[in-house]
């Protein structure tokens, strides 16, 4: 027993060491969790501490309270005896050439003013609870662990949702969703019809009120309204354009009354999601992110928790009652509220949100059109950066001034000349020419084994950055300059009505094109997933050899899935040339590939859990740059541990 | 198929059915047709280089020739040394070490530390034989830790997984230590310390005196450069490429030894053969997958040391391509087959070295010969291209 807790305290101490040496604890110098209480650098130690103490209570077995303190506290010894030895070692050597990122002492960067002695109490304290967490049960403690990492989480990105929207918005839309629900329950309504016509009339109801209330001077500075210190975004409409506001709160009022008979994973998503919206309103009320904002996102995370723990089976059970078409309407009403939700995000989150938004939802594309092939066929392409930078490349090289369209030798300096095709035009050659190449690429690639095969597409990748980077095609390409002053997209219906022209060039409307690109590859990977081909993709993996005797031509499924694959990748590249307005070989690199690799990978196979997985990995770093630097660790680690404990299709391809 | 009489066939008729076939042929496998049109091309190419156009002389120079043979020599050294880590993992487990490009830069940032250390402490310009052992030591040392910490953390876990598991997870770790090494010491390149390994000061007493005006008491082995004339050639010599050479071939020549001549090597051996039966036979399989891990650390630590040694510099990043070039001279000479991992990273390392100036390719194309390589490799001869030259007699 207690040679476990040593093993496992050793364990921890080298990794908190390491962790140390990087420099993890003091890259978010500045930046305080919550404002002037907690900095984000003591969190990371505080967390790591509590993560010792818990695995060593784990690895022990934990079979009693003062079992697990004891052996949680006794991690936490090894764990700060080792730091203690380490401040000695700095004080007595200079480390910095070594390690140039651990720069001074640790408690002096923590900014935390103790004696050795209390330190080593509070660490051991610390790790006590972390085993103490171990050993509770597990349901409480999956409970209080979520609502402990959401709001770290929220904490950390805390000043930038607290400017999102206003408590008013938060509480408004809360209103409209949670009290028709309640009516529903009340009025003992089991149709979905005459549930959604409730809904519907609440929320009607509802926004006259508030309506009538912004009338009555709620909306002035000093209303009711306007209390806290965000302006009001979404009850702001009632002014400007309230048919949209009392139609939106209709239509939310409508899809929410169903909220209490959703499918059990819908119905938890969707309360979290309710409960991050009333945190956000709850933050903007006060001036900065303050240890009250993080009690209240502790507290209502905790409830929502439990809460959904308890409610989430009976939920389930009244969905199964529904009969089928009932059941779709549901469904489908969840869908709405999400996509009700995503169509509205670019008026909360501002302009750089939406522009992390957009990048988020780019990576998301190309994720899903790798999971087309990984998901499918369990095979893995190491080169879909090939793809990508084609489709980016391609519609860069069709929509921008060159020598067709100029007359003149360089591309890009002549002035008032487009390019070959607008964009609307290059983009599904662009769509189609990736696909040939998919095509092209897999039809010999396919028959490898594979491993091989990842090998393969991986040096197909590699070739393209070369051949982006190399002078030789300069003409053509760009080589390290790449192609610039891609136009974003121009949607002209001026013949329908004189002010119906819009180029999309803010990131307010180009969100909208890239949703749309989103949700078609969705659709359009789900339909195939259902469809004759998909039928054959599942029966290829189950089992190769009794798929082909059924007389299903493997090497023509594998192929659609490629080409399917590489079309859609060609799509994001496509895009992201747009986003970036040129098409740059440094963007184009095997990270792309591998990001996009562990993002499927860690996505667990849904289009939800891949989402939330990209916005972690590719959104969060926006938002928070000194996370720039670990997110690649991060996400490699990820990869290792998915690849270990997740069960997904390359189990079951034979290798 | 059908009992009909044929009718008679008219020229004409063969013609079509001869081009349909074709054509049918092409749908089915157009990699023959590919390959061939690919050869073709480089042929012309080649030919465009070396033969002289009119008046003015070939492009291609036999000097040329001889100078980057002598560069390729030394490079396809390191990636045979590489090569043969990947080869004696894929012999024993059948996985990829995709992360093996790791454990060489390891070797190399762990050399560069103790040369920096060496060169604080005045070791370095005492006695600089030492220090340049001691960097090759502690470089190893280093790289087997980083093999065995692989072993024991990424690959063990997903041991009886699909090796396409394997090879992920290795890409994954290769991801990891690449960024943890940044972090850990910084992601900007370091330069190494100049070393001045003066030797055989008997052999060449008054070697390069004009050259450089420095030190003459021999032959500088790590940066001294020579230009010599010989048989009317003018060559500018590196003593390193010939020191990277004999100690590429040294270390081999330990390996074999170590496995063909140990009983330690033949526990190897018999688990590389069939695991399951050597287990029965008692012999502790674990061991001999870390042993394995160990030997292919030793090669490349010692690789990356001596690649920094003529490279002159370290970065996180500088495991990746000599790793994939690794990889690549192990495929070309058949994964698995360690004469033929030698032959690779000799002929990938010359070929490198060579074809891109013959061919008339800039040298940012260099590595996409490479890739191309490893591609054509796995689609046309997945087994190596020495098969039968190396392949060994079995009772």
């Amino acid at each position: 027993m207690l040679r476990t807790t040593i093993t496992a305290g050793l364990f921890a101490l080298a990794l908190v060491t390491l962790l140390t040496l990087m420099g993890v604890f003091q890259s978010f110098a500045g930046r305080d969790l919550i404002a002037g209480f907690l900095s984000v650098n003591l969190a990371l130690l505080i967390v790591s501490v509590i993560g010792t103490g818990y695995w060593a209570a784990w690895r022990g077995g934990a079979s009693s309270i003062p079992l697990a303190l004891a052996q949680g506290g006794g991690a936490g010894l090894i764990v700060s005896i080792g730091l203690l030895a380490l401040e000695l070692l700095e004080r007595a050597i200079d480390l910095h050439f070594v390690f140039p990122n651990y720069a001074r002492p640790l408690m002096t960067a923590l900014e935390i003013d103790v004696t050795p002695l209390t330190s080593l109490l509070l660490v051991v304290l610390i790790a006590a609870f972390g085993g103490w967490l171990a050993h509770t049960m597990p349901s409480r403690r999956s409970i209080v662990l979520t609502a402990l990492l959401l709001t770290l989480l929220f904490s950390f990105v805390g000043e930038r949702l607290r400017t999102m929207l206003a408590l008013v918005d938060a509480l408004t839309v809360l209103a409209v969703i949670l009290s028709g629900a309640l009516l529903v329950d009340a009025l003992d309504v089991h149709r979905v019809g005459t549930s959604m016509l409730v809904g519907a009339l609440n929320g009607a109801a509802i926004a006259v009120a508030v309506a009538l209330v912004a009338r009555g001077g709620g909306l002035s500075p000093g209303g009711i309204l306007r209390s806290g210190h965000v302006e009001p975004v979404f009850v702001g409409l009632v002014v400007s354009s309230p048919t949209v506001f009392v139609l939106a709160l209709v239509l939310v009022g409508a899809l929410g009354s169903l909220i209490r008979s959703l499918p059990g994973r819908s119905y938890t998503v969707l309360h979290y999601g309710l409960a991050m919206i009333l945190v956000i309103g709850f933050a903007a009320t006060q001036s900065r992110w303050s240890g009250w904002s993080a009690l209240v996102t502790l507290v209502v995370f905790l409830a929502v928790a439990w809460y959904t723990s308890r409610q989430s089976s009976v939920s389930d059970a009244r969905y199964d009652r529904f009969d089928s078409g009932s059941q779709r309407v549901v469904r489908v009403a969840f869908y709405g509220l999400t996509f009700l939700g995503l169509l509205t995000l670019p008026l909360f989150v501002g302009q750089f949100g939406t522009n992390t938004l957009n990048l988020v939802g780019l990576y998301l594309l190309l994720s899903i059109a790798l999971r087309i092939v990984l998901d499918n066929i369990g095979l893995f392409n190491l080169g879909i950066v090939a793809f990508f930078a084609l489709g980016a490349y391609l519609l860069g090289i069709l929509t921008t001034p060159n020598l067709l369209t100029c007359g003149v030798a360089v591309p890009g300096i002549a002035q008032g000349c487009s390019g070959v095709m607008t964009f609307w035009q290059a983009l599904p050659l662009t769509l189609i020419v990736s696909g040939l190449f998919g095509a092209v690429t897999a039809l010999p690639l396919v028959r490898l084994r594979g491993d091989y095969l990842a090998v393969a597409t991986f040096a197909i990748g590699e070739m393209a950055r070369l051949v982006l980077r190399a002078d030789d095609f300069r003409p053509l390409l760009g080589s390290a300059q790449g192609i610039a002053g891609i136009p974003r997209p121009f949607i002209d219906l001026r013949i329908i009505n004189p002010a119906w022209q819009l180029r999309l060039d803010q990131e307010g409307e180009f969100y909208y094109l890239i949703l749309l690109a989103i949700i078609l590859t969705v659709m359009i990977s789900s339909r195939l997933r259902n469809s004759r081909i998909g039928r054959a993709w599942r029966a290829i993996r189950a089992d190769k050899r009794a798929a082909q005797t059924l007389g299903i031509d493997i090497r023509h499924s594998y192929v659609v899935a490629f080409t399917t694959s590489a079309a859609l990748a060609g799509l994001a590249g496509a895009l992201f040339a747009v986003h970036l307005y040129g098409a740059y070989p440094d963007s184009f690199t095997f990270q792309v590939s591998i990001v996009a690799l562990g993002l499927v990978v860690t996505g667990l196979g849904r289009i939800m859990t891949l989402g939330i997985a990209t916005l972690a990995l590719i959104g969060l770093p926006e938002f928070v740059r000194e996370l720039a630097d670990y997110r690649l660790l991060i996400l490699g680690i990820a990869l290792i541990i998915a690849m270990r404990f997740v069960t997904r299709p390359w189990r079951s391809a034979a290798g | 198929m059908n009992d009909q009489p044929e009718a008679p066939v008219t020229p004409r008729q063969m013609e079509v059915d001869l081009l349909s076939r074709a054509w049918k042929e092409f749908v089915r496998n157009p990699l023959p047709v590919i390959a061939w049109l690919i050869f073709l091309v480089l042929i012309f190419l080649m030919l465009r280089n070396l033969l002289p156009q009119g008046q003015q002389p070939a492009s291609y120079s036999p000097e040329q020739f001889l100078r980057q043979l002598l560069f390729g020599l030394a490079q396809g050294s390191i990636y045979a040394m590489l090569a043969l880590g990947y080869t004696m993992v894929y012999s024993v487990l059948s996985i990829i070490h995709f992360a093996h490009g790791e454990v060489f830069m390891a070797g190399a940032y762990a050399g560069f530390f103790a040369l920096s250390a060496a060169a604080q402490s005045g070791l370095l310009a005492s006695d600089p034989f030492l220090s340049v052992l001691l960097t090759l030591a502690s470089g190893i040392g280093v790289a087997i830790l980083l093999a065995l910490l692989m072993e024991r953390f990424v690959y063990r876990p997903v041991r009886e997984s699909p090796p396409v598991v394997s090879l992920i997870v290795a890409v994954g770790a290769s991801l990891v230590v690449q960024q943890a090494f940044a972090r850990l010491f910084g992601a900007t390149a370091r330069r190494y310390p100049t070393v001045n390994l003066l030797a055989f000061p008997w052999l060449f007493p008054n070697f390069g005196c004009d050259s450089t005006g420095a030190d003459c008491r021999g032959i500088d082995l790590i940066s001294g450069r020579y230009d010599v004339s010989f048989l009317g050639f003018n060559l500018r010599l590196l003593p390193i490429h010939a020191v990277v050479f004999a100690a590429a071939l040294i270390f081999m020549l330990i390996l074999w030894f170590y496995v063909a001549r140990t009983s330690a090597g033949r526990a190897l051996r018999a688990v590389a053969e069939d695991r399951a039966v050597a287990v029965l036979m008692g012999v502790d399989a674990n061991r001999a997958i870390v042993r394995i891990f160990a030997l292919g650390g030793v090669l490349a630590g010692a690789a990356g040391v001596l690649y920094a040694f003529y490279n002159h510099q370290v970065s996180p990043f500088v495991g990746f391509l000599p790793g994939v070039k690794g990889l690549t001279a192990a495929m070309l000479g058949g994964i698995g087959s360690v004469p033929g991992a030698v032959l690779g990273g000799l002929l990938l390392g010359i070929v490198e070295a060579i074809v891109p100036s013959v061919l008339g390719m800039s040298a940012q194309l260099k590595d996409v010969l490479v890739f191309g390589i490893l591609v054509l490799v796995l689609l046309f001869r997945p087994g190596g291209f020495f098969r039968e030259i190396t392949a060994e007699k079995r009772g």
